[in-house]
């Protein structure tokens, strides 16, 4: 009934024992094995020995901590991290040896034992549909099994991944229902735009909090290589994710929980859900050693018309040659498990300068790139009988060689699209290559560690204690040489950025049985984060001459520093009561503080209560119909106003040489978190012995007093935007998982599996204050009784008509966010431990802007207006089409023609999977993936969908600038366990 | 056997005791951290704060008078477009001359807020000091002559006029206001001895009073003010929002946004050589930076007015002497004293070396007057308010072809509806419960 109680040590004593025994000194010893086998020989006579390995099912790869047994005998043992076994003084004869684990079905197999002989046995366990005592974390108050936790956890298991994994960003894309990754650009190291069911906050970040192993870590993205605010140049590129600062051969599995119901313990700052990475811990046995290398290739995928594929960017494409080398090795005894690996990256991106060596920079070999390492050491250990402590530790380097990008005076992309009308005054490649002369470099350094202290100390009672420390540095280092062809007298820009976060997260259970049916769990915890903020920039431009400059070389100097520190802490207390080990009711509270509310504001109350339901555990479920859980939750959570926000301030600005003071920000000492509430209804079913599962969320949230951005009357003097909580909004939608396994067993084919996820999101303004409607930038607003946010623009009703345009004014076109996500995967189980696999997503419902709008608007030769701009030549200009009038002819150009659905499927993932024989080792395989090679897009005339904005990915409406979108990558990868 | 059990007990409380240190000290974090940087309001009642305070007051207009004087200089052609429409650049409408509602946010909030700086400076300091140390200070001399330019720079854009969150109003009440600045500029600079300051609130208060048709009150106030006296707005080049606009966006490198082409002044610095118009080109740079319409590429004409190569951080005026010489010209036109009006201005083309008009009669000697207008204040943030006063008073005078709209010889065309003044946006409109919503 007590998984958690089974999970931990079952008697200490004999380990005490055990530890006792091995102090005596070795004469002893010696004579005590000299008796054990002398003992022992005439057993062996009449036994032998089986060894073995278990396999996943599915991707064949080890299966470490699986218990084998063979049942009757009381011979057991665990696999390793290879998964192998051994199991010794096995009596002569058949036995049925069974492997069995958390999370798989159990499998047995048969051996026949004879006298001193080995037997080798192969077992095979395939992942439970349906596996309701497997312990999960996120959202419970400490380790729960899954039928007690009644808000939907998802989870990735990287034992189910088939290809290799380029970031952690990637490994999460399409796998988790209802969350969605957009890879906004083709630069080397961009991140991506993370968003759990949608957007819920218009004045807050809609990124999910993200903790590694308990640690909690900076989840908004780095900040992007640009010069500070106000000099040359802006939005040059995207800022990197710092979830690419996790070695994704080093995840175990995440979980992944979504909205309010799920995340009230995390209180203040969790309403956008919640991504926990659990890393590798080893094994128990030998060291198990695991070498990857993984050779790819990066290119561009079409991005523009069936004419012009690239946009004119050819001569700027290559193939860029991807490397990443990894190795690890996991081990330990009973005492103590360890996992330490170490990672290298080199990387070239699909950007090349196509000026001849020697007269380019040395960029990474012409082009963009990164280069880093990983390093992770992870200890576990039982330090006391009731004590044992998990230790996470990771460092990252990785240095990213950018070009330009985004709407920029010297952007590539940019300058390449509009031809001869660009800021060099050249279609030319060779002068056009002149702009790639400027220098984006960025270097970041991450180091996340954190101790976890589990104490027991009595039969039902735990209490953990998990202490971290986030540092996540980068410089950006942002250089116009000096004769640079835009700015002659050169610019350096360096940003360094410093985001460092404390957590210290406490929570006690005690459980309790009474009886063989009522079950009781008392949890209580606290928590505290500070997170800090340090961002200090330096600006110099107009240099002495040539040269490698530094920030004190140019005759204009400027300083920007920023030092932000926020605290959040609270505690809850949470009940837990169990009836018949299939009711589970639970109950809780979690109070928080904040130093970025109001001055007027207090504590923060957010409650929860959920229900979970095992029918399948009834009487009167038939076993034949398989296990199936209804669950209900209800919770609130919250996100909190930024620093300043509730405070009047001015920003001590300059002008020139002078102290001079501007207004910031009015300030609203009333100011407090945003609140969402949600309610989850849900069920998993797995049924036909496993072979189908579906697991089904419909969740319907309330954000009120929601964080508004509210325009202040600009003849009031302070303009700009105030958040206020005046708002409230509804969000709603359904998430389906279908995972099925329609053939088994069929003549060469062993098996042939099938996915589909659907997930549904909408939401819709309720209240705004005094607003009714409010632009967002990006040409997003937000408008009672739309959703967050919605387009709305003048549209053309004839558009492909060739006639004059019929335009209809302000038409609400619809939400900018997806509405429906399907997830699509299939993989085929092969004869020899073959595996073929493909995975898809399709994005649609909404609509985003492409980037065509400033080069429209100046007539730059865009390839959706080519044969437009021969008719207007030809002096023909009735021949154009109702949308050419508008958008081809510079006088007419309106941004508001350039929405589209953005309607689209990409194939994310396709794969081949083999074992190869390599000798001394225990495993190799040898997998073949493409990545990002397909696009369909509904729409859409030029552009990538997943394309980010000038915001960087964080943009609130999302829209197109002049990036390169997401490669395609062709990687090849062997994997050996030894 | 005991002994062990001792010293497992003896590490097991070790353990447990730093775990509860841990504990305690973690949770005894402070939950009020201090961030530095944003300065409180109730700080800047400090009299240290007053100097940051006024010097806010002149950026906050800077930044106000960039955006009017580029965009202005634009729509009503004293300046061209070489093609961008985004960054320092000039969008497509009013490359055509128009404003829209949607277009004249940026110019509404900087203007806003320079008028709401400056004016809440003001408020703090008479709050804050005591009234002898008020009268006397030359920062609030200072204060009062930034609040004026500034009222006057939106009384000459604004199509009407909306103060403190209240109704729309007449425009004309930022020149009452500005003249009510300059005055408290002329009185309080007097006071504490800041000759410059009175000298450049008078000129301000000159063309102000002219703007508001007290002619009497504008001629007294110019003949006050010596020819070669000049006010000038600096920029500087630390920031983008701190440059010259209109210098950054001729430059050339990065942009070459803005042209002399295709306007007035291009032949006419070709012809005369007037040194107030002058532009230059470089064969290492001939065209804009973007496509100009059906036109394409046009010739990167680049004004030199503001240094050549032109300079960031190149002055612009805000008053001078020889403007009062044409306020005072314009007085005696508006008293049909046409041909002393054309001697007027006929000493400052000698001063600057250039032919002196002859006017042939009184409708000439107005055309000669807008024009010689148009050129002393060249890209000064000054012709708005003329061609809209011109055309709203119905005073004499003829449009030259190129700054005429619809005029065929055009060859980026002038719209026929073109804007002279700026609307009061959606910003304000959506936001201000007293303010309609447009129209």
């Amino acid at each position: 009934m007590n998984a958690l109680m089974s999970e931990r040590p079952s008697t200490s004593g004999q380990h005490c024992a055990t530890s006792a025994a091995r102090r005596p000194a070795a004469a002893p010893i010696l004579l005590a094995l000299a008796l054990l086998m002398s003992s022992a020989l005439p057993v062996m006579a009449q036994s032998g020995v089986v060894v073995g390995r278990v396999l996943d099912g599915r991707t064949q790869t080890p299966i470490s901590a699986a218990q084998i047994t063979i049942p009757g005998t009381g011979i057991g043992a665990l696999t390793g991290g290879n998964g192998n076994f051994t199991l010794v003084n096995v009596p002569v004869g058949t036995h049925q040896v069974r492997s069995e684990r958390l999370g798989y079905s159990t499998a047995e197999a048969t051996a026949t034992v004879e006298a001193g002989q080995t037997v080798q046995i192969n077992l095979t366990m395939d992942e439970q549909a349906l596996a309701l005592d497997e312990l999960v974390v996120t959202g419970a108050a400490g380790a729960s099994r899954r039928r007690e936790v009644a808000h939907g956890v998802a989870e990735v298991n990287m034992a189910n991944v088939v290809e290799p994994i380029v970031s952690t960003d990637a490994l999460l894309q399409g796998r988790v229902t209802g969350l969605e990754i957009f890879e906004a650009g083709g630069g080397a190291g961009v991140g991506s735009r993370v968003r759990l069911r949608g957007v819920m906050s218009v004045g807050m970040s809609n990124r999910p909090l993200i903790y590694v192993d308990g640690v909690r870590i900076m989840s908004e993205p780095y900040p992007p290589n640009n010069p500070p605010a106000g000099r040359f140049g802006r939005g040059n590129n995207l800022d990197p994710s710092p979830l690419s600062d996790i070695n994704p051969n080093d995840i175990e599995r995440i979980e992944v929980v979504k909205g309010a119901a799920a995340t009230t313990l995390y209180g203040t700052e969790a309403s956008a859900g919640v991504i926990q990475i659990f890393t590798k811990r080893g094994s128990t046995g030998a060291a198990v050693w695991t070498a990857q290398i993984d050779q790819g290739l990066a290119m561009a995928r079409p991005w523009g018309t069936p004419e012009e594929p690239y946009i004119y960017m050819e001569p700027f494409l290559r193939k860029g040659l991807q490397q990443n080398y990894s190795l690890s090795v996991g081990g330990g005894t009973e005492r103590a498990r360890y996992f330490v690996s170490a990672a290298l990256e080199d990387e070239e991106g699909y950007l090349v300068d196509p000026r001849p060596e020697g007269e380019r920079p040395a960029h990474k070999n012409g082009g963009d790139g990164l280069e880093g390492i990983m390093l992770r050491a992870n200890l576990s250990a039982q330090i006391l009988d009731d004590l044992n402590l998990d230790f996470t530790s990771t460092y990252r380097r990785r240095h990213i060689y950018n070009f330009a990008h985004g709407n920029d005076h010297v952007s590539l992309p940019q300058n390449v699209m509009r031809g001869e009308y660009n800021y060099v005054g050249s279609a030319d490649p060779m002068v056009i290559a002149g702009l790639l002369d400027k220098e984006m470099d960025t270097w970041i350094d991450r180091y996340i560690t954190g101790i976890t202290f589990n104490h027991t100390p009595a039969s039902g009672l735990s209490n953990r204690l998990t202490i971290g420390y986030d540092q996540a540095t980068s410089e950006a280092r942002h250089l116009h040489p000096f004769g640079y062809v835009l700015e002659s007298e050169g610019q350096l820009s360096n940003n360094t950025f410093r985001h460092t976060t404390l957590t210290f997260d406490y929570v006690s259970n005690y459980r309790r049985a009474f009886g063989d049916d009522a079950l009781v769990t008392l949890s209580g915890g606290a928590q505290s984060t500070a997170s800090e903020t340090r961002n200090l920039m330096g600006d110099a431009s107009s240099f002495p001459g040539p040269g490698v400059p530094t920030l004190d070389a140019g005759a204009i100097q400027l300083t920007f520093e920023e030092r932000i520190r926020v605290i959040n802490a609270g505690f809850f207390l949470q009940a837990m009561f169990g009836w018949k080990d299939r009711y589970f009711l639970t109950v809780g509270t979690r109070i928080d503080g904040n130093s970025a509310f109001g001055e007027n504001f207090g504590l923060q109350t957010y409650p929860k209560a959920s229900f979970s339901y095992v029918m399948s555990d009834e009487d009167f479920w038939p076993e034949s119909w398989g296990t199936i859980r209804l669950r209900t939750a209800y919770g609130h959570a919250g996100r909190a106003p930024g620093a300043f926000d509730a405070v009047r301030t001015w920003d001590p600005v300059g002008w020139g040489n002078q102290v001079a003071f501007f207004p910031r920000n009015v300030g609203n000492p009333d100011l407090g978190p945003e609140r969402t509430a949600e309610l989850e209804i849900g069920g998993e079913w797995a049924t036909v012995n496993g072979r189908l599962s579906v697991d089904v969320s419909h969740y319907r949230a309330t954000v009120t007093d929601a964080l508004f951005p509210v325009r202040q009357i600009p003849s009031l003097g302070f303009g700009g935007s105030q958040l206020e909580n005046v708002g409230e909004f509804k969000g709603w939608g359904t998430e389906v998982s279908i995972n099925s396994t329609p053939i088994e067993d069929l003549g060469f084919l062993r098996a042939w599996d099938l996915g589909l996820s659907i997930a549904t999101n909408h939401t819709e303004v309720v209240e705004m204050g005094e607003e009714t409607d409010l632009g967002v930038g990006g040409g997003g607003r937000i408008m009672v009784g739309h959703p967050i946010p919605v387009i709305r623009r003048d549209q053309i009703l004839n558009r492909d008509e060739v006639a004059a345009p019929i335009i209809e004014e302000d038409v609400i076109k619809g939400p900018n966010n997806p509405t429906l996500t399907l997830g699509l995967s299939t993989s085929l189980r092969l004869p020899a431990g073959v595996l073929l696999s493909a995975r898809g997503e399709y994005k649609g419902g909404h609509y985003i802007r492409d980037f065509q709008g400033a080069s429209l608007s100046r007539g730059a030769p865009m390839p959706t207006c080519t044969q437009a701009h021969a008719y207007l030549a030809a002096g023909q200009a009735e021949s154009l089409t109702a949308w050419e009038r508008m958008q081809c002819i510079p006088v007419n150009y309106d941004g508001d023609f350039l929405w589209f659905e953005a309607d689209h499927f990409k194939l994310r993932e396709l794969s081949i999977q083999a074992p190869i024989p390599v000798p001394g080792t225990n495993q190799a395989a040898l997998t073949v993936s493409a990545r990002n090679f397909w696009t369909w897009k509904k729409d859409l005339m030029v552009g990538d969908p997943d394309i980010g904005g000038q915001g960087g990915s964080e943009s609130f409406t999302h829209i197109m600038t002049e990036h390169v979108p997401a490669p395609g990558v062709i990687t090849a990868s062997i994997r050996v366990t030894f | 056997m005991k002994h062990h059990d001792i010293r497992s007990k003896r590490i097991r409380n070790r353990i447990r005791a730093c775990l509860v240190i841990a504990v305690v000290s973690l949770a005894g974090c402070d939950l009020t951290p201090t961030n530095p940087g944003p300065v409180l309001d109730e700080f800047l009642d400090d009299p240290g704060a007053m100097e940051a305070i006024v010097n806010g007051m002149g950026r906050a207009f800077q930044d106000a008078f960039n955006y009017f004087n580029q965009t202005g200089s634009a729509v009503t052609r004293q300046i061209h477009t070489a093609g961008a429409t985004g960054h320092f650049g000039v969008s497509i409408l009013k490359q055509h001359g128009i404003i829209d509602f949607e277009e004249a946010d940026a110019y509404w909030s900087r203007g806003s807020r320079a008028i709401w700086v400056a004016e809440h400076g003001i408020d703090r300091f008479e709050r804050v000091m005591e009234a002898a140390a008020f009268n006397s200070s030359p920062l609030v001399a200072q204060a009062f002559l930034w609040e004026g330019y500034t009222n006057r720079i939106m009384g000459e854009h604004m199509c009407e006029a909306v103060l403190n969150g209240g109704p729309l109003e007449p425009s004309e009440v930022y020149l009452q206001r500005a003249e009510e600045a300059f005055s408290g500029a002329i009185q309080v600079g007097g006071q504490a001895n800041t000759p410059n300051i009175v000298m450049a609130a008078t000129a301000g208060r000159a063309s102000v009073r002219a703007l508001r048709n007290d002619w009497v009150g504008a001629v007294a106030d110019a003949g006050a003010v010596p020819s070669n006296f000049v006010y000038q707005l600096q920029f500087n080049r630390f920031t983008e929002d701190q440059y010259n606009r209109i210098a950054h966006s001729s430059k050339g490198e990065p942009l070459s946004s803005l042209a002399v082409w295709n306007i007035f002044y291009e032949d006419y610095y070709t012809e005369t050589g007037d040194p107030r118009t002058p532009w230059d080109f470089n064969p290492d740079n001939p065209v804009g930076d973007a496509r100009v319409g059906d036109v394409g590429h046009v010739p990167f004409q680049f004004q030199t007015k503001f240094g050549n190569p032109p300079r960031d951080d190149h002055p612009a005026n805000l008053s001078s002497g020889w403007e009062m010489r044409l306020i005072e010209a314009e007085n005696m036109l508006r008293n049909g004293q046409w041909g002393d009006a054309i001697d007027h201005i006929n000493v400052r083309r000698a001063d600057v070396g250039v032919d002196p008009y002859v006017a042939t009669d009184e409708e000439h000697a107005w055309t000669l007057f807008w024009q010689e207008r148009g050129i002393e204040l060249w890209i000064e943030a000054r012709r708005m308010a003329d061609l809209r006063r011109w055309d709203e008073q119905g005073l004499p005078g003829e449009r030259h072809p190129l700054e005429t709209p619809g005029h065929p010889d055009i060859q980026h065309p002038l719209f026929e509806n073109q804007s002279l003044c700026f609307p009061i946006p959606d910003s304000e409109r959506e936001t201000n419960p007293n303010v309609p919503l447009r129209p």
